[in-house]
């Protein structure tokens, strides 16, 4: 019975200097700093302004997860290899998260397998072929592109009356390798095909682009310009001005300069994606895993909205288009 | 249905019992545990009361030093701000007094002295512009093209100057939709001071309206300062009706990712007040700014507590266990101190209870337990003593029943003897006489033993021989007796004069009143290594329910013999040995009967002898 008790003091006692050596260092460890997070962003053509709202989603949410972020400076049309190279230059930095706008959407399980074996990967703007993923590695957060394609379409249609009959389209299909961009025009021919429309040309040229639209203007012109990413879009605005001549031009654009061409009237109607909300979550997300590993990744899908001339400067519109405060 | 009922209540009682029981042996019952328990109980409780009242004053101080520190930091931040759309009113005051109203705008424009006003506050400003009631511009600063098909007749900053002629006006943030940057594709975030405004010099007094475009960054930056830092507390502003003028997560709001409770806020007075919104408690202080009305709301969470929570948590936990820690030591300390002499009291009891002989009684410690020890220590000594009398006089008792019973065949017998010789004398029966008296000498002798009650078989033979020598004298040989004893147990012990009173009643109720009576005394050691000494007679014997009595009941009055019943010697030869011996009779009517005396086999020693006679024989070891 006595030595039952003095076991037990025995055994209180000693969980309670387990308790109180835990706290102390806890306390003591809790006035260290961890060392932040580190996050790499991947993006083709890192300084442009089309990725304005995408950064200040990013920044902000860098911000309120005390995350170190890190924009790797990229020209434009980096191919697969320099993304990879680029990526395993920014592990090798110590890197926990990489976010990443592949080059090229095909061919590219080694890749992801590879980057999200050892970093947490986000796919931003586009998906890619990947392994089977059943660990959640790695995940994308893109806008619905078939349906940003049909909502161009929408807004083609809906400027002619639904009667497109006698007009030619002409196409600026940007990178066709990437998923994002071919379900756009997928999405576009899907509900363009009953409008009467005649497509005069598509081109998927990602290098001078302007060029390639006046070459292609010059077989067949087309009277409606369709851009299905921002780069194109400029470059059919540039060619607008260029030639001085009057088009429809509809298309997906971010940048300020598209904004500036739509307050100009130069570009009729501009399909935004949210990539403010985009920039934010891919963060959030990559933070969400490296705080659980356990739980997997998953496909998230932004917003976006329709801007014409009339509603640019509209309550609701104008922080998603004017992000940057000057 | 009542058996069942009757069950029911068995099945509560026992379990009430198993409960019991269980915690009878589950809680200790020792007075250092019962102190140890109750000191840390009584602690905790103080402490638990203490760290409840410290943790409400601190959360109460911590409260109120927030909210002071919110208030401080929104005055400050208020008249900054107020200070800041002071001067832009009064740069619009200036333009509007010094150079519009003064100046005939159809001959003269006022451009440079709003050159010169723009130059002065470029930092804080986009542009001054000037509009004629229906939206024509007048002029503007800086020089700057204006955007082809903008009417700002439809802007809201334009309508309600004309709306409201006699305020000023600040617009809500938003970006400037009238001069063209174009190089640079640059849009401005403004807010929009408008002013209705008399334009003279036309002959007739027309209306315009006065825009000074502030610069947004400026309020921007004034606030991110006041949010810049590390806490979860942040200022956003808001105009009278909740909308949102600045907002450290505006863009993170717009987008759906977070939400601020900015149309509830709007109607809280200035002060301090607390809210829960989204299932956080926050303090939320409001002051509004004079003239604009617009508000500045501190917002302080308050459910994951303030500054550095983990670390007070980590803290509290320390302080506990240190505390727990030291209250365990402690109490066990005090708790043994103060037990001390009880403890030791306890033993001095245990010593006791194990039959310790002549244990040491702790006395000592305070005067209580110095008192209790004292009498332990002479209730011990008294019990002691009262067992030692008690022993003595049992060994007295016990001593003097023997002596009582050896007695009890003396007078008898030798009266019957004695009258047997007077007889023999009287009769001139001499020999016969002096046979007898020489036979009651052997037979006394025998019987005094030298007051031995322990004596040699051989000698209690002999004794058993002289009398029956006496009796066949008295009885004139009416039976023949023979002796038959094994020479090898005629040196173990015996109690003394065992057979004789077996004889008496062999001879009393058995052959007695016979022609041809016998009677056998066979002495010989038993397989078992025992004693068996058989005195058989051919007499009466006796019935079944005789002989139950004879060993059980002593309290038959003898009506012939010694007065020495076989009981007697049955109790005597136990008393000496034990339990397991004495005697055997086994009889039936008229077929005589036949008394076994079974006796240990112990050699005759000066020392066995002592030793059975001072008490320590078989029976009482047992």
């Amino acid at each position: 019975m006595k030595s039952n008790r003095n076991l037990f003091i025995l055994v209180v006692a000693v969980l309670l200097s387990i308790v109180l050596v835990a706290s102390t260092s806890a306390l003591i460890m809790s006035g260290v700093r961890e060392d932040p997070v580190r996050i790499s962003v991947v993006v083709d053509d890192s300084g442009s302004t089309r990725w304005a709202s995408f950064l200040a989603g990013l920044e902000q949410a860098a911000k309120d997860n005390g995350v170190k972020l890190n924009v790797v400076p990229t020209g434009r049309n980096f191919t697969l290899k320099q993304q990879q190279m680029a990526i395993n230059d920014e592990i090798a930095d110590g890197a926990d998260g990489v976010v990443l706008q592949i080059a090229s959407s095909r061919g590219t399980e080694e890749m992801i397998s590879e980057v999200s074996n050892k970093v947490v990967l986000m796919l931003v703007d586009t998906t890619a072929d990947m392994d089977v993923d059943v660990e959640g590695k790695s995940a994308c957060i893109d806008a619905d592109n078939l349906a940003v394609g049909r909502a161009l379409a929408n807004e083609v249609r809906i400027a002619f009356g639904n009667d497109l009959s006698g007009h030619k389209l002409g196409i600026v299909a940007g990178n066709q390798k990437q998923n994002s961009l071919i379900e756009r025009m997928e999405g576009f021919n899907e509900n363009i095909a009953s409008s009467g429309a005649v497509v005069a040309w598509t081109d998927n040229s990602i290098v001078d682009v302007s060029e390639r639209i006046e070459i292609c203007q010059s077989q067949e012109k087309a009277d409606i310009l369709v851009a299905l990413d921002n780069t194109g879009l400029e470059a059919v605005c540039d060619y607008a001005l260029r030639t001085g001549d009057k088009f429809y031009i509809f298309g997906e654009g971010t940048s300020i300069k598209n904004v500036s061409y739509l307050d100009d009237g130069i570009i009729n109607s501009m399909v935004v994606p949210n990539e403010y909300y985009m920039g934010y979550q891919s963060i959030v997300a990559i933070m969400r895993r490296l705080d659980n590993k356990l739980t997997p990744m998953e496909d998230q899908k932004i917003s976006y909205r329709v801007v014409n001339r009339e509603n640019l400067f509209d309550e609701s519109n104008q922080r998603a288009l004017f992000p940057v405060v000057e | 249905m009542e058996d069942k009922s009757v069950s029911k209540e068995f099945d509560k009682l026992r379990s009430k019992w198993k409960l019991e029981r269980y915690m009878r042996n589950a809680v200790p019952r020792s007075i250092q545990v019962t102190i140890s328990v109750s000191f840390t109980i009584v602690a905790l409780v103080c402490m638990l009361a203490m760290g409840v009242a410290l943790y409400n004053s601190f959360s109460v101080r911590s409260e109120k030093m927030l909210t002071d520190s919110a208030e401080l930091t929104l005055d400050q931040t208020v008249l900054a701000l107020e200070d800041y759309l002071r001067s832009m009113r009064r740069m619009s005051d200036a333009i509007y007094y010094n150079v519009i109203k003064d100046q005939d705008i159809s001959r003269e424009s006022p451009i440079e002295q709003m050159n010169l006003l723009y130059e002065a506050h470029k930092d804080y400003l986009i542009s001054l512009a000037l509009y004629t009631e229906d939206g024509q511009l007048v002029c503007a600063s800086p020089v700057a093209v204006e955007k082809p098909e903008v009417d700002v007749t439809t802007q809201d900053w334009f309508k309600t100057a004309l709306a409201r002629p006699e305020n000023l006006h600040f617009s809500l943030p938003h970006v400037q939709n009238i001069f063209v940057d174009d190089p640079t594709f640059r849009y401005y975030w403004v807010t929009s001071l408008s002013r209705a405004v008399e334009l003279g010099g036309r002959g007739v007094p027309e209306q315009g309206v006065l825009l000074v475009d502030m610069n947004y960054a400026v309020i921007k930056q004034m606030l991110e300062g006041v949010n810049d830092n590390p806490s979860e507390q942040y200022v956003y502003l808001c105009d009278n009706s909740g909308a949102i003028i600045y907002h450290p997560m505006l863009m993170q709001i717009e987008a759906g990712l977070y939400r601020e409770n900015n149309s509830v806020a709007a109607s809280y007075d200035d002060g301090s007040h607390k809210e829960e919104f989204m299932r956080e408690k926050r303090i939320v202080t409001v002051k509004t700014m004079s003239y604009t009305g617009w508000k500045l709301v501190s917002v302080i969470p308050t459910s994951n507590s303030y500054l550095g929570m983990k670390d007070i948590r980590y803290f509290v936990m320390m302080i506990l266990s240190i505390t727990l820690l030291a209250m365990l030591i402690l109490n066990r300390m005090v708790a043994r101190r103060v037990t001390r002499p009880i403890t030791k009291l306890n033993d001095s009891i245990r010593e006791i209870e194990m039959g310790k002989v002549n244990p040491s009684v702790y006395i000592g410690g305070p005067s209580e337990i110095e008192h209790l020890g004292k009498t332990l220590r002479r209730s011990y000594d008294q019990i002691d003593q009262l067992m030692k009398d008690m022993v003595a006089s049992q060994e007295e008792k016990r001593k003097s029943e023997l002596d009582a019973l050896q007695s009890q065949i003396n007078p008898h017998f030798l009266y019957n003897t004695l009258d047997s010789i007077v007889w023999m004398i009287e009769g001139a029966k001499y020999d016969e006489a002096v046979f007898m008296i020489t036979q009651l000498a052997s037979l006394f002798r025998v019987s005094l033993s030298s007051g031995k009650t322990i004596i040699p078989i051989e000698d209690e033979i002999r004794h058993a021989s002289n009398y029956m020598n006496i009796q066949k004298v008295r009885f004139k040989d009416a039976f023949t007796i023979d002796f038959d004893i094994d020479e090898e147990i005629k040196n173990y012990c015996t109690v003394k004069l065992i057979v004789q009173p077996i004889l008496e009643n062999a001879v009393y109720y058995g052959v007695k009143d016979m022609e041809d009576g016998e009677i056998r005394v066979k002495g010989f050691k038993g397989e078992d290594g025992d004693i068996y000494i058989t005195v058989s007679d051919n007499g009466f014997g006796m019935s079944s329910e005789q002989l139950e009595f004879l060993l059980t009941d002593d309290t038959r009055v003898r009506k012939k013999g010694s007065g020495v019943g076989l009981i007697n010697v049955q109790r005597r030869i136990q008393l000496r040995f034990g339990q397991e011996y004495g005697l055997k009779i086994e009889s039936e009517p008229d077929e005589g009967c036949v008394v076994t005396i079974h006796l240990p086999a112990i050699e005759y020693t000066e020392e066995n002898r002592k030793a059975l006679e001072s008490g320590k024989e078989r029976g009482d070891e047992e």
